[in-house]
């Protein structure tokens, strides 16, 4: 804790000299694109009803999930505001069960999620754009439908006693992060970036989520999850 | 007093049949004795070389070849040389008039000074003669056709100028000659005998098992195997019937694994393969192996075992059109996976 501490004061410390050539206040920017990776534990054995854990027991881990958001900024005074939409996507594979409970690495079963977001936003950025603080704190909140399928052995889509293994989940979800001004560190860079390609702001960010996709409330698979993301964003 | 005279040929082949259309064809360097003559003749040829395989089935497939040649003199002190063009069992030996046993000529060009016909005028432009497969495999009148064993008889396209003496003119192939001998000759292959047999392994799967075969033990370089056919039947029951081969389908060489779908859980099946090579030969089926495809649950079917409500499909009316794009796209990768 006491080395995360001296770090953390040494970047502050560094950041105002750092920010004596940044000259981004005025720079326009209307739209942000977001890459971003994060463990994805879709909570299907919190389902009411169920006698066992069917996801732990076949996956035992989180889905890795990639995910890809663009956003435009509507409003920009203290702060921005804007929508978004993101589409991600991940996977988990685990050994197919036999009938005494065994499994069998020859039969291969897996899980897979494409989750689509539309969202509205709000950052904090007005003390990166005015004084220099490189932290940008932001909140979105919004709607998220979730394909998914289950696959089993040779069959994209499982079948089980006539019940097609697929569909989608409607819910709603809340995202608080912070996000990390990249350009304080080297700020002659960020300027290039800038003048070359247009990018104003790169940003390094973390942020969790919390979404109840279970089509609000419904029986049924609950991809509802309480997952970490990070990433870069690029604001332009 | 015949010095140094170097021949330099080569003949691109080309065919309508794919399998005989790699046939390309390079002859370079030809050295021959000459006379004191420093001047060099050249035939400026394809430097392209592919060998071909050819099987049984030729026999009986008139596939017809052609070769291109072009051929160019810098000096008119030869003009009385013929370019020859002809087969030879194994290599490119001398060609004598009707010497060596399977040789066949198969183009004699003259060089008659005036006459638009001389390779000469003819070889400043490609030129294509033509031949057919069966006109190797018949060189030693066929008899490799009758021969299940016959493994590797190569035979050679040979090309070159035939030669008396300097300034001795030969209109015929008759006289002391002197035969060109390309440093890389056509050499077509001709093969009866099968591939070894492949080793096959069997994994059980849920209405499927996945026959991998391994055709390591053909070490043929010449005459490699190309593909392995998969197949299966229910096993044999100790004073039962025993069901036919079933073939399934084939599995490129090299290529791993195929996976047999549509069996009932349960039920043992034995698998087997052949090879079948280059030049169309396939070899004896491998020891059987036998594999019980299993009845398995994937996620889905532990989730609903366990009191899971889901039943699939698209949730609601709003989330109908996500849900048919992501079904329509996952039809198309199934289809294309087929």
């Amino acid at each position: 804790m006491t080395l995360r501490r001296a770090a953390f004061a040494a970047l502050m410390l560094s950041a105002p000299s750092a920010l004596a050539d940044v000259t981004y206040q005025s720079l326009p920017r209307t739209m942000n694109f977001e890459i971003k990776l994060g463990p994805y534990k879709p909570l299907i054995d919190e389902e009411a009803g169920l006698t066992g854990s069917p996801y732990a027991e076949t996956f035992s881990g989180s889905m890795l999930l990639f995910e890809l958001e663009a956003d435009r900024y509507l409003w920009q005074k203290i702060g921005a505001l804007g929508v978004g939409f993101s589409a991600g996507y991940a996977e988990k594979y685990g050994d197919a069960f036999t009938q005494d409970g065994g499994r069998t690495g020859d039969v291969k079963t897996s899980l897979k999620v494409v989750p689509l977001r539309l969202l509205g936003l709000y950052r904090f950025d007005y003390g990166a754009q005015h004084y220099g603080i490189p932290f940008v704190p932001y909140v979105k909140a919004g709607l998220v439908y979730t394909a998914w399928w289950a696959s089993k052995g040779a069959s994209t889509i499982d079948y089980v006693n006539g019940d097609r293994a697929a569909g989608g989940k409607w819910g709603a979800e809340a995202v608080f992060g912070v996000a990390f001004l990249l350009d304080v560190l080297e700020p002659r860079l960020a300027h290039d970036f800038y003048s070359d390609i247009g990018i104003a702001h790169t940003y390094l960010f973390g942020d969790f989520t919390y979404a109840a996709d279970n089509n609000f409330g419904q029986a049924g698979l609950d991809l509802s999850s309480k997952h970490f993301m990070f990433g870069l964003s690029f604001e332009y | 007093m015949l010095e140094k005279l170097a021949l330099y040929a080569g003949f691109r082949l080309a065919t309508p049949c794919p399998s005989m259309r790699a046939l390309a064809v390079a002859f370079s360097s030809l050295a021959l004795a000459s006379t004191a003559y420093a001047q060099q003749l050249a035939l400026e040829l394809d430097q392209n070389t592919v060998n071909e395989v050819l099987g049984p089935s030729d026999c009986a497939n008139a596939t017809q070849h052609t070769a291109t040649w072009t051929a160019s003199l810098p000096t008119t002190d030869d003009a009385c040389t013929d370019l020859f063009i002809w087969f030879a069992p194994n290599t490119c030996e001398d060609l004598t008039d009707g010497g060596v046993p399977g040789e066949t000529l198969l183009g004699d060009i003259t060089n008659t000074v005036g006459d638009s016909n001389d390779w000469q005028t003819l070889g400043a432009t490609p030129q294509n003669i033509t031949f057919l497969s069966q006109q190797l495999i018949l060189l030693d009148g066929g008899s490799v056709c009758n021969d299940p064993n016959v493994n590797n008889q190569v035979y050679a396209l040979c090309a070159g100028f035939h030669w008396a003496a300097l300034g001795q003119c030969t209109s015929t192939v008759n006289g002391a000659v002197q035969t060109v001998h390309p440093a890389t000759q056509i050499t077509v292959t001709f093969d009866s005998q099968g591939p070894p047999a492949p080793s096959v392994t069997a994994s059980p799967g849920d209405t499927t098992v996945t026959v991998a075969a391994d055709d390591t033990a053909d070490t043929s370089t010449t005459n490699p195997v190309i593909s392995m056919e998969v197949f299966f039947r229910a096993t044999p029951v100790d004073g039962g019937s025993v069901d036919p081969w079933t073939d399934y389908g084939s599995i490129a060489a090299n290529q791993g694994s195929l996976t047999v779908g549509g069996l009932a859980d349960g039920q043992s099946y034995d698998f087997a393969c052949n090879a079948t090579d280059q030049a169309g030969n396939t070899g004896p089926m491998s020891s059987p192996v036998s594999a019980t495809p299993i009845l398995t649950d994937g996620f889905f079917g532990v989730y609903l075992a366990e009191g899971g409500h889901e039943r699939g499909g698209c949730s609601s009316a709003v989330g109908l059109a996500p849900c048919l794009a992501l079904t329509l796209l996952l039809r198309r990768h199934r289809r294309r996976a087929r």
